[in-house]
């Protein structure tokens, strides 16, 4: 997917002003939120399975050669072919030499946002190979030819209408706006690709190293079609989902589907054991495991960075996020949107690419209170905006990244008059009479140049009249007890 | 770009940790972390787990019967063939499921198993017969209680397909089959020897909340989920 980061600005811009969209996906934040506190103050041990996943993580992801190593050799025993991609580039040109190789036309897609990293669907279509997304909503965005706004509900900006418009403008059918319906439409219309699929494209949620499973979580059933009826499957998984047994599954499986949607169990859980095994019926000939870093080891090579690698993808810190539920999923310029694209994007892309992404929080840490594996993005969102002024030899600062000599001297003053009492009274009781000409209502309304960024869109508060000190001082060490 | 070699991309990772040692080298033993359960409980009783698992299936907006006997059951299947108009079923091929097939064939049903055959041709008249099915007819390896869950294994006679492609899935649940949770149900898997190529976890019909978080059913897999427990008559 083309790395819009730069555009973050202007993109989150676009979207406050466009209240249409802004009304369809805080409705459906809204909703997947609401579903997902009820399910978790369902489940008396929540709490337990939290720390659980976070250890089993925390172990796993410690010793990740080790479990990759093993569930390559399970993959591999299972029948499966391991493909190792360092980076996009390799990932996709597997893909597609394979499908070339083996004279595929028709690619199904189950949902993944690893294919989105590796801009899959485009570069098969420049070898002639139709790349079909089969979620509903991921089907619906690739006809707008958008990118998903929301990491599991990709396209909640969209109303039935716009739904209605597409379908009929692409399909050539009488406009249709009712929901049921409009899913009744694209279940023919993606049978039809289905039926005549040569290959099936998924992520994978979890990889098992002990068996080299792949699991994937889902609603629809586009996974299950897409691994059962094309006669080669390739599955592309970030590195860092490799759990390590069957039996930890249960924690993931408890959590997943919770916070992702409300539901205790999603409508469909697929474990995906290598190719069609001899004696049975159905299921593909061929299948390829594409084990992808992109990025992932330099996450992993910092260890304050490193725990963001924890991620189930359930974007439950989208849903909660003010900043998402205000600029939106396209403002964040690539695969992942929200808090978690706000860690791992600058990680991936580049810090001095994306620098604007950790800078748009309020680090009300709610993200980190609803993550199911206590992730803590404010920390890691703080230490990224540190990275992105700090110049290194792995990302160096860009000038406009840099403080300007204004800025580094004002935060130099502000510490020093925070360091002292007496100081700390001066200036405030100074600021008190220099503030007094500026305010309109007890408010700021303009700022000099450098500050103006605030007081373009709104007021700015003014210092309180006294402060709490003179306040205590003059009244109320009266009435304190003693 | 071709792909990086097994032991360079190992090597990256291993780099990255800052771990000593030889690369992609497997030390002993297994996880650290003891896959044992969160929340351990007792096992109820069958007619508890029985009574638990159809709440769930319901709460999922599946259809619930329970039936005593083979009689019961044939009825029951006669009517849904009425009423939902069903002319074509694909079935697993196992030998409970074959005893049904004269009533259904009756019952003005078409009914096809589904299993491994080396002719081209009859592979695909199966083939076609899934996509144009009405229904699909499995029974069900284990089920789980307290989610509601179908666990269906792919095998010589049981079929991935059967119970996605047609619209009406019905699945035969005994209540030996049915285990109390998800953390009762993963160690079994393995314990029978190696996991089949699929194995589905199914609850309720296919859903999607796509279109404005509505909730709209058969997207892709079946419309609706009949599940059917069958007790002792």
């Amino acid at each position: 997917m083309e790395i819009k980061t730069r555009e973050f600005k202007a993109g989150s811009r676009r979207a406050v002003n466009n209240v249409r969209v802004q009304q369809a996906a805080r409705r459906a934040t809204g909703n997947l939120l609401r579903e997902r506190n009820n399910a978790a103050a369902e489940l008396r041990e929540w709490e337990d399975f939290r720390n659980r996943a976070r250890e089993i993580k925390a172990h796993t992801i410690e010793r990740l050669d080790e479990y990759l190593a093993r569930f390559a050799d399970s993959v591999e025993k299972a029948g499966g072919k391991v493909v190792w991609a360092s980076t996009a580039e390799e990932a996709s040109d597997y893909v597609v030499s394979l499908a070339r190789e083996k004279g595929v036309r028709t690619v199904v897609k189950g949902k993944s946002m690893a294919t989105e990293e590796i801009d899959l669907n485009h570069k098969l279509a420049g070898v002639g190979v139709e790349a079909i997304e089969t979620d509903l909503g991921e089907y619906m965005i690739q006809l707008a030819g958008e990118t998903p706004f929301h990491i599991i509900a990709p396209a909640i900006h969209k109303t039935r209408q716009d739904f209605g418009q597409l379908f009929s403008e692409h399909l050539s059918i009488p406009y249709e706006e009712d929901p049921q319906r409009l899913t009744q439409i694209a279940r023919h219309a993606l049978r039809e690709k289905f039926s005549h699929a040569d290959m099936g494209v998924t992520g994978a949620n979890f990889g098992m190293a002990e068996t080299g499973t792949i699991v994937l979580v889902e609603n629809e059933g586009n996974q299950r079609l897409s691994t059962a009826l094309p006669p080669i499957h390739v599955s592309i998984m970030g590195m860092e989902k490799v759990i390590p047994t069957l039996q930890d599954l249960s924690v993931f499986l408890a959590l997943l589907p919770r916070s992702a949607t409300g539901q205790k169990a999603s409508s469909y859980v697929s474990m995906i054991t290598g190719p069609r095994g001899p004696g049975e019926i159905d299921g593909p000939e061929e299948f390829h495991m594409v084990i992808l870093d992109n990025g992932r080891s330099r996450i992993l090579a910092d260890p304050t960075m490193r725990e963001s690698l924890y991620c189930i993808r359930c974007a439950a810190c989208l849903n909660i996020c003010p900043v998402y539920n205000s600029v939106g999923g396209h403002a964040y310029g690539w695969v992942y949107s929200g808090p978690i694209g706000s860690i791992i994007t600058p990680e991936l892309v580049g810090v001095g690419e994306a620098k604007d992404l950790p800078a748009a929080s309020t680090l009300c840490a709610a993200c980190r209170d609803v993550c199911p594996i206590k992730i803590d993005i404010p920390h890691m969102l703080l230490k990224l905006r540190h990275k992105s002024i700090e110049p290194s030899p792995r990302h160096p600062a860009s000038n406009e990244a840099r403080p300007s000599r204004m800025e580094k001297w004002l935060v130099r003053a502000w510490a020093s008059a925070m360091k002292s009492q007496r100081a700390y009274s001066f200036t405030t009781a100074l600021a008190r009479l220099a503030q007094r000409p500026l305010l309109k209502n007890g408010h700021f309304r303009w700022l000099p140049p450098f500050l103006r960024g605030w007081t373009d869109h709104r007021e700015f508060p003014a210092l309180a009249p006294s402060s709490f000190r003179q306040i205590w001082n003059e009244r109320l060490s009266k009435d304190a007890p003693d | 770009m071709p792909p990086t070699s097994r032991e360079a991309f190992l090597a990256t990772v291993r780099r990255s940790l800052d771990r000593p040692g030889t690369v992609g080298s497997l030390s002993n033993g297994g996880p650290t972390v003891a896959a044992q359960e969160v929340a351990p409980q007792q096992t109820p009783d069958r007619g508890q787990l029985v009574k638990r698992f159809e709440e769930e299936v319901k709460k999922v907006h599946g259809v619930v019967s329970r039936v005593s006997g083979p009689g019961e059951l044939t009825a029951l299947l006669g009517a849904l063939i009425e009423e939902k108009a069903i002319r074509k079923i694909v079935r697993w091929d196992t030998p409970t499921l074959s005893h049904f097939d004269a009533a259904l064939t009756s019952a003005g049903a078409e009914v096809l198993p589904i299993n491994l055959n080396e002719d081209e041709s009859s592979r695909l008249d199966q083939r076609n017969a899934l996509i144009e099915a009405d229904m699909g007819l499995t029974e069900v390896d284990y089920a789980i209680a307290d989610i509601g869950s179908l666990v269906l294994k792919a095998s010589g006679l049981q079929s991935r397909l059967a119970s996605v492609l047609p619209p009406i899935h019905v699945a035969i649940v005994t209540p030996d089959k049915i285990v109390p949770s998800l953390s009762h149900l993963l160690p079994l898997l393995t314990s029978e020897g190696g996991l089949p190529s699929a194995v589905s976890l199914v609850t309720g019909p296919s859903r999607t909340a796509d279109i404005e978080t509505i909730r709209t059913v058969g997207i892709h897999g079946p419309i609706e989920l009949h599940v059917i427990i069958l007790e002792d008559g």
